[in-house]
C-alpha cells in the first residue's frame, strides 16, 4: 500500500489527497470540510458572543445599552462583594463538584472497563440511561428523597437510626454538590471510560510481569495513560457544573444563589444588560483560570516526579497490595443507587394518588397518564419538541460529522482554534447562549420560532457530535478503506462500502445523544422558540401553577421513548443489541 | 437587544430631514435608516394603536392571535371557535419583557398590572379602547374603574383575573403569626420559605415595616424595608419558585410561607398538607391584565380574544381553571368553596390594590431595577 495510490496513510493515521493547488492551500489552512461548522458557528455563536463582549463594555439602560465605552461593570464586579464573593463560590463549589465527580466517576468506569466483563456494557447503559429523562423531574425527585420527611429521613427514622429528620440533606451546600454530581456523573464517567477502555492492556500486563504490583501499576502505567480522559471529565463537570444555576436554586435553599442565576437576573428583572455581559464574561475567564491552572499545577507535578530522585532498589521491593476490598465495585454499585432512585421516584410517584409529584403517596392510579394523553397542550408541545429534535439531529450531523472528518483526517493550520470552536457551546452558559441568541436574531430581523430554536439546538448539540464521530474516526484503521481504493473502489464507494459502516453506530450514538439534548433543553429555547412552546418549557410554565404527578408521567414517557429510540437504532445499525451502540457513544466520548 | 445612542440630538434631526420640511441634501444614510425605523414603528403603532378599528370588525376578526402567558390560565374552551390562539409561556413576570423583545411576536400578554411601567418604558404597549370590548362593562367597577390600570388617563390593561398575596402556615407545627415578632420566633428558624420574586416579598416587608403605599418607597424607606427584610434571613429556609410551596408544606421542609397565591392554600390541601390555614397578615392584591402589544400584527383578533375573556362564561371556566380571582363576579361560584368571598371590597380592604413599582430613575420613589439588586443582594449575603 503507498501512498502515490491512495493519497493517503502517513504513520498518525491523517489522510492526504491530491488536489488542485488552490485547493490544496485552503485544505493546508482549514479544509472545506470544516467550513459549514465555521460559518454556522461563526453566525450563531461567535457574532452573538462578540456583541455581548462589547455589550460588557457599554453603559446600561433600561433593557437596553447606552453605547459609551465604560469599564464600570467589571470596575463594579471586582469591587462588589456580592459579585465577587458569589462568583468565587460558585467556582469553588464547582471544583468540588468535579473533583467528587471524577473520583466517583473514575471508579464507575475503571469497574466498567476491567471488572465488569461483558456486564460492562450493560452497566454503561445503565448510566448512559439516567440521564434520559427530564432533568426538571428529575430534580424534583431528589427533593422527594432528601426533604426533611423525604425518602431517606424516614427511612432512617424507621430504622430506629436517628430520632429527627436530618435538615442538612436538603437546601444548603450539602444538597447543591449532592445534586450537581448526580447531574453531571453521567456525562464526565463517559470520556474517563472512553481513555481507559483506549489503554492497551498489554502495558498494563507488562508491568505485572516485570514485578510491580497492582496499585504500582495502576498508579505508574494506567492512571497516566487515562489523564486524558480525566481533564476531559474534570473540564466538562467543572464548566456544567458552575453554569446550571437551576439545580442550586431547587434544593440549595438560601446557599442556592450562583453567579448563573445572578447573570440570568440581570437581563431579566434588573434590567442591566452590560453588566449581565460582563459577569458572563468573567465567568468564563474564571473557568479559563482555574482549568488552566489545574492544567499547569499537573503539569509542575509531573516535572516534580520526574525530576524527584529514585531510591535505589534494595533487593526485591516489597509489594505494595491493594485492599482485599471491592472499593471501585461496590462505589459503583452506589453510584448506581444514586444514579436511578431519582428514576425509580419518578416511576412511582408518577401513580401517585395524590396531587403532589412527591411525597406523601396516597394510592396508586393511572390518572395522571389518562390526563396527559387527553390534554391538548402536551399533544401540541410533544410534537414541537418532536419537530426540533428531529431537525436538530439532521442538521447537528450535517454540521458536525464534515467537521469531525476534517478534524480526524486531516492536518491543517487551524486545526487547534477549530476543535476550541468546536467545543465553544459547552463551555458558554446557557442563559448567555439564549440571550445573545434573542439578541441577535431581533439584531437581523429573524422571527423567533420554531426555525431559531432548530438552528440554536443545532449549536448546542454539534460539539457532542463532533466529538463522538471524530473519536470513532480516530479509532478506525485508515488501511481498511486505503485497501478498498487500492482494490479500484472509488473513493465515493470506499466511503460508502467500508467508512460509513464502520462509523453507523457512532452516527446512530451521536443522534441519539444529540435528540435527548435537544429534547430536554430549556434555558436556550425560552429565549428562541417565541410563540411556540416545547416540552420543557411547558414543564417549566407549569411550575408556577405547582407540580403535579403528571410530570412524572411525562419524564416516565419520556425515559420509555428515549430507551425505545436506543432499541430502533441498534436494530437499524443491526447490532441487535443497544449496548454495542452506547459502547461506541461511551468511546466516542 | 435594542441600543440607545447618546447623541439622541441627532437621531431626532435625521428623522426630521425625512419629514416634508427636509431637505435631501441634509439626508445622511443614518438619518435616512432611523427615518424609516420611525416610519416603519409608526406604521406599526397605527396598525397596533386600532386606530380607525370597528367593534364590527373585532367581531368579526378571525385567524391566529399569538398570546403570551402563565399556563395556568390557557383554557382553550374558553376561546372563540374563529380565532386560531396560539398560546405562550412565561415562567417569571420579567420574561414578558425578554419574551417581547422582538416586534410582532406576540399580539398581546397577560402579567400583573405591575409590568405596565416596564412595557411602557420600553414601548411595547398601547392604550386599550375599552368601546371595543362590548363585555367590559361586565368587569367588576372596582376593577374597571381602577387607577393601577390607567396611566395618564387611558386603560393599559384590562384585568382579568385577580388574587392576593397573604401568608400560609401549618397549624399542626406553630399557631397562626399575627406579627412580624411572631415570625421572628425562634421556633421558626429556617421553617420559612419564601418565592424567589422580589416584587411580591418586598412589598410585603414594606407593608411588614408600616409602609401602607409598599409600591412607592423612598429612599429611606426602602432602605428601612431592606434591613428588616435581612434581618429575617436567619428564620429562612428556602426561596422557591412559586409552586413549590404545596410539596415543601407537605414534605414537612417549611412551616410557614408568605406571600402565597390566591390558590396555593387548596393546592396545599390537595397535595396532603391539610393542616395549612391562611392569614391576611401583612396581605396586598395584584390583578393579572390582557394587554395589547404595539407591535401586534392581529389587532381584531387580539380584541376579540382579550373581549371573550371576560364573558361569564369564559371567566367560569378560566376560574375553575387557575383558581385565580375572577374579575366577572358572576363568576365567583366557579371558585372553590373554601377560597369564595362575598365582596371583593372587603378583601380588598385588607390587602390593598398595589400599583407596581415604577422603573424611573431620579424621582422620589426607588425604582424596580434596585429591588431587583437588593433581593440579589439578600439571597447571596
Amino acid at each position: 500500500m503507498t501512498a502515490g495510490i491512495s493519497g493517503a496513510a502517513p504513520r498518525d493515521g491523517t489522510f492526504r489527497r491530491r488536489a488542485l493547488p488552490g485547493a490544496r492551500v485552503l485544505d493546508t489552512v482549514l479544509p472545506v470540510g470544516a467550513l459549514p461548522l465555521v460559518l454556522f458557528f461563526a453566525a450563531m455563536l461567535l457574532a452573538p458572543i462578540a456583541l455581548l463582549v462589547v455589550y460588557s463594555f457599554f453603559e446600561p439602560g433600561f433593557f437596553t445599552v447606552i453605547e459609551v465605552l465604560t469599564v464600570r461593570n467589571y470596575r463594579l464586579i471586582l469591587s462588589t462583594a456580592l459579585y465577587s464573593t458569589i462568583l468565587l463560590k460558585t467556582l469553588g463549589v464547582s471544583l468540588v463538584v468535579a473533583c467528587v465527580i471524577v473520583v466517583v466517576g473514575y471508579a464507575m468506569a475503571y469497574t466498567i472497563v476491567f471488572q465488569l466483563g461483558v456486564w460492562g456494557p450493560r452497566v454503561l447503559v445503565l448510566v448512559m440511561a439516567s440521564l434520559l429523562s427530564s432533568y426538571i423531574v428529575r430534580l424534583y425527585a431528589l427533593t422527594t428523597i432528601l426533604g426533611t420527611n423525604g425518602l431517606i429521613n424516614q427511612a432512617l427514622i424507621a430504622a430506629g437510626l436517628i430520632r429527627e429528620p436530618l435538615g442538612f440533606l436538603l437546601y444548603g451546600y450539602f444538597a447543591i454538590i449532592i445534586t450537581l454530581v448526580y447531574v453531571y456523573l453521567p456525562i464526565a464517567v463517559l470520556p474517563m471510560f472512553a481513555s481507559l477502555q483506549g489503554i492497551d492492556r498489554r502495558l498494563v500486563e507488562a508491568s505485572r510481569d516485570l514485578g510491580e504490583a497492582p496499585l504500582r501499576t495502576f498508579v505508574r502505567v494506567t492512571l497516566p495513560l487515562s489523564m486524558r480522559g480525566i481533564r476531559i471529565a474534570f473540564a466538562f463537570s467543572f464548566i456544567l457544573a458552575s453554569a446550571d444555576y437551576v439545580a442550586p436554586q431547587m434544593v440549595g435553599g438560601l446557599n442556592g444563589q450562583m453567579i448563573g442565576a445572578v447573570i440570568a437576573d440581570q437581563f431579566g428583572g434588573a434590567s442591566n444588560y452590560p453588566l449581565g455581559a460582563a459577569l458572563a464574561v468573567s465567568m468564563v475567564v474564571g473557568f479559563a483560570v482555574v482549568l488552566g491552572g489545574l492544567l499547569l499545577l499537573e503539569k509542575l507535578l509531573r516535572l516534580a516526579l520526574l525530576h524527584a530522585p529514585r531510591r535505589a532498589p534494595r533487593g526485591t521491593p516489597a509489594p505494595v497490595r491493594l485492599p482485599g476490598l471491592p472499593i471501585t465495585q461496590a462505589v459503583t454499585v452506589l453510584a448506581l443507587l444514586f444514579l436511578f432512585s431519582p428514576l425509580l421516584t419518578v416511576i412511582v410517584f408518577s401513580f401517585n394518588g395524590a396531587r403532589n409529584p412527591g411525597l406523601p403517596f396516597q394510592g396508586v392510579t393511572l390518572h395522571w397518564y389518562g390526563q396527559l394523553f387527553r390534554s391538548a397542550d402536551f399533544g401540541r408541545v410533544l410534537s414541537t419538541s418532536l419537530l426540533i429534535g428531529a431537525c436538530t439531529v439532521i442538521g447537528g450531523l450535517l454540521v458536525g460529522v464534515p467537521a469531525a472528518l476534517a478534524l480526524a483526517r486531516r492536518r491543517f493550520l487551524l486545526r487547534r482554534p477549530l476543535e476550541l470552536l468546536a467545543l465553544g457551546p459547552i463551555a458558554m452558559p446557557g442563559v448567555v447562549i439564549g440571550v445573545a441568541l434573542l439578541t441577535s436574531f431581533v439584531h437581523v430581523g429573524i422571527r423567533l420560532g420554531v426555525g431559531t430554536t432548530i438552528a440554536a439546538h443545532i449549536l448546542l448539540v454539534t460539539p457532542f457530535i463532533v466529538l463522538v464521530v471524530r473519536t470513532r474516526l480516530e479509532k478506525m484503521d485508515p488501511r481498511a478503506e486505503e485497501a478498498a481504493r487500492d482494490l479500484g473502489s472509488s473513493p465515493r464507494r470506499a466511503f460508502r462500502t467500508v467508512t460509513l459502516p464502520i462509523l453507523t453506530p457512532a452516527l446512530l450514538g451521536a443522534g441519539i445523544l444529540a435528540a435527548a439534548i435537544s429534547l430536554d433543553e430549556l434555558l436556550v429555547t425560552n429565549f428562541t422558540i417565541g410563540v411556540h412552546a416545547t416540552v420543557p418549557v411547558w414543564i417549566a410554565s407549569q411550575m408556577r401553577a405547582g407540580l403535579t404527578p403528571s410530570l412524572n408521567a411525562v419524564a416516565v414517557l419520556m425515559l420509555v421513548g428515549s430507551l425505545g429510540l436506543i432499541g430502533l437504532a441498534a436494530l437499524a445499525a443491526r447490532r441487535g443489541r443497544s449496548t454495542r451502540l452506547l459502547t461506541t457513544l461511551a468511546e466516542a466520548a | 437587544m435594542p441600543r440607545e445612542r447618546p447623541s439622541r440630538g441627532r437621531q431626532e434631526m435625521a428623522r426630521q430631514n425625512t419629514g416634508a420640511g427636509g431637505g435631501a441634501a441634509a439626508l445622511t444614510r443614518r438619518g435616512f435608516q432611523a427615518g424609516l425605523g420611525a416610519l416603519g414603528a409608526s406604521m406599526l403603532a397605527g396598525r397596533a394603536r386600532a386606530a380607525g378599528l370597528t367593534l364590527a370588525e373585532v367581531q368579526a376578526a378571525s385567524g391566529p392571535v399569538n398570546i403570551l402567558g402563565a399556563q395556568t390560565y390557557e383554557t382553550p374552551a374558553s376561546w372563540p371557535k374563529d380565532l386560531q390562539v396560539h398560546w405562550a409561556y412565561n415562567t417569571t413576570n420579567e420574561e414578558i419583557l425578554t419574551k417581547t423583545t422582538q416586534p410582532g411576536t406576540f399580539d398581546a400578554v397577560i402579567i400583573y398590572q405591575g409590568e405596565i411601567d416596564q412595557l411602557r418604558k420600553l414601548d411595547r404597549l398601547v392604550p386599550v379602547q375599552t368601546d371595543l370590548l362590548e363585555d367590559w362593562k361586565l368587569v367588576a367597577p372596582l376593577f374597571r374603574d381602577a387607577s393601577v390600570i390607567r396611566r395618564d388617563g387611558q386603560v393599559f390593561a384590562v384585568p382579568f383575573h385577580w388574587g392576593y398575596g397573604y401568608l400560609e402556615y401549618n397549624s399542626a407545627k406553630t399557631s397562626a403569626p399575627r406579627s412580624l415578632q411572631d415570625l421572628m420566633s425562634p421556633k421558626l428558624t429556617k421553617k420559612i420559605g419564601l418565592p424567589n420574586d422580589p416584587y411580591a416579598v418586598i412589598t410585603t416587608f414594606a407593608l411588614f415595616a408600616g409602609y401602607q403605599n409598599a409600591n412607592n418607597l423612598t429612599r429611606d424607606q426602602f432602605n428601612a424595608t431592606i434591613k428588616l427584610l435581612k434581618s429575617f434571613r436567619p428564620q429562612v429556609l428556602t426561596i422557591h419558585n412559586y409552586g413549590d410551596e404545596p410539596a415543601l408544606f407537605a414534605r414537612g421542609d417549611i412551616w410557614v410561607g408568605f406571600p402565597e397565591y390566591s390558590d396555593s392554600i387548596v393546592l396545599c390541601h390537595k397535595a396532603g398538607a391539610t393542616a395549612v390555614k391562611s392569614t391576611m397578615l401583612a396581605a396586598w392584591s395584584y390583578v393579572d391584565c390582557l394587554m395589547v402589544l404595539k407591535a401586534a400584527e392581529h389587532v381584531p383578533a387580539a380584541y376579540k380574544f382579550i373581549n371573550s375573556c371576560l364573558s361569564t362564561a369564559s371567566q367560569e371556566l378560566t376560574t375553575a381553571h387557575s383558581l385565580a380571582f375572577p374579575v366577572n363576579d358572576a363568576a365567583i361560584s366557579a371558585l372553590p368553596k373554601e377560597l369564595q368571598y362575598t365582596s371583593s371590597e372587603a378583601v380588598l380592604k385588607n390587602a390593598p390594590l398595589m400599583p407596581g413599582v415604577t422603573v424611573e430613575t431620579g424621582g422620589p420613589d426607588v425604582p424596580f431595577q434596585e429591588w431587583v439588586q437588593a433581593w440579589e443582594e439578600f439571597k447571596a449575603a
